[in-house]
């Protein structure tokens, strides 16, 4: 076996994918030969380096991106059995963008002022005070044909 | 967290554990592979995007969560070879990564060991950069890594040896 293939073994060692008798025969290689020894020893220094080494952060904005490509490519569909609360609030947290709660506040907010805007238009608006002459028709009539002697 | 609740609320119908759980302990991985592999931020996060969405998408298909991070994995780079693969600078052929002892980065002064074995890593083929990323950094086993690669297990061997051959000649000669 040339050390060409020993270091192949070595590389397997290193993840744990070599066989126990192969493993044995691969020490008793690397106790006669420097090159492998020196191939063994700096890979596994490369290996414990690489692996302790940090990974470049996961930019925030992509979560807020993927939370709102997810909502595009499937509409929320309400699962059986959901009552007709749950299917408000979610409804709303999905429609607001917001917690069910402040959704919910939101929308008590808008019925007040709708309530007050509705009783600001229907409410009567103050009369102007006519004065309504009743003439004495009969009354006049009668004192005419007494006067007139019709 | 903040940023969580975008996630979470893509699935308002309380369904969505699974899913934010998958997400949560995957994507910082996920993120630092595709970097690895795309060098550019932008083309990363479209091919994280890419593979969540089809995540979410499929999930119900996609009956074993011991087979998730490989398909994510997977996904992504598909995306990432796809997008290679129009701009032209893709190269699908087994580079030979030997031609790092002489192509590699020279060590800055004072150069922290870390750093510059990073950077022979970044120097390393597509192709064996990858399998380096996959089992040193990702820890996969070979079986996970030929899944997300679409190679034999042999071949993963292969590019491991090659790969880290390639290193440790260039580690030893900066150590002399």
């Amino acid at each position: 076996m040339t050390c060409d293939e020993r270091q192949a073994e070595i590389s397997a060692l290193l993840d744990g994918a070599l066989p126990d008798d192969a493993a044995g025969d691969l020490f008793g290689h690397m106790s006669r030969c420097g090159a492998c020894r020196r191939f063994h020893a700096a890979t596994a220094a490369v290996r414990e380096a690489v692996r302790h080494e940090e990974t470049a952060p996961f930019p925030r904005e992509l979560d807020r991106r993927i939370g709102t490509e997810l909502r595009r490519v499937r509409p929320v569909q309400p699962p059986d059995g959901e009552s007709i609360v749950d299917r408000l609030r979610r409804m709303l947290s999905t429609a607001f963008r917001m917690p069910a709660p402040a959704a919910i506040a939101t929308l008590l907010l808008a019925l007040l002022l709708g309530v007050l805007a509705a009783r600001t238009v229907l409410a009567p608006q103050p009369q102007e005070r006519h004065t309504v002459v009743v003439f004495p028709t009969v009354e006049v009539a009668a004192s005419l044909r007494g006067t007139t002697g019709i | 967290m903040t940023s969580i609740p975008d996630i979470r609320l893509a699935f308002a119908d309380g369904s969505s554990e699974s899913f934010v759980r998958v997400y949560e302990s995957t994507r910082g991985r996920l993120y630092a592979y595709a970097l690895s592999m795309a060098r550019e931020r932008d083309l990363a996060a479209d091919a994280v995007q890419e593979a969540y969405v089809r995540l979410f998408q499929n999930s119900p298909a996609i009956a074993s969560p011991a087979v998730v991070v490989s398909w994510l994995f997977s996904t992504a780079r598909n995306y990432l070879l796809n997008h290679h693969r129009l701009e032209k600078r893709f190269t699908p052929a087994e580079e030979d990564p030997a031609s790092l002892a002489d192509s590699a980065p020279e060590p800055f002064e004072a150069e922290d060991e870390r750093a510059y074995l990073r950077r022979l890593v970044d120097a390393l083929g597509p192709l064996h950069r990858e399998a380096i990323l996959l089992r040193e950094y990702e820890g996969m086993s070979y079986d996970e890594i030929a899944k997300v690669t679409g190679v034999p297990v042999s071949t993963v061997k292969m590019r491991l040896f090659k790969a880290r051959k390639a290193l440790a000649e260039r580690f030893e000669k900066r150590e002399r």
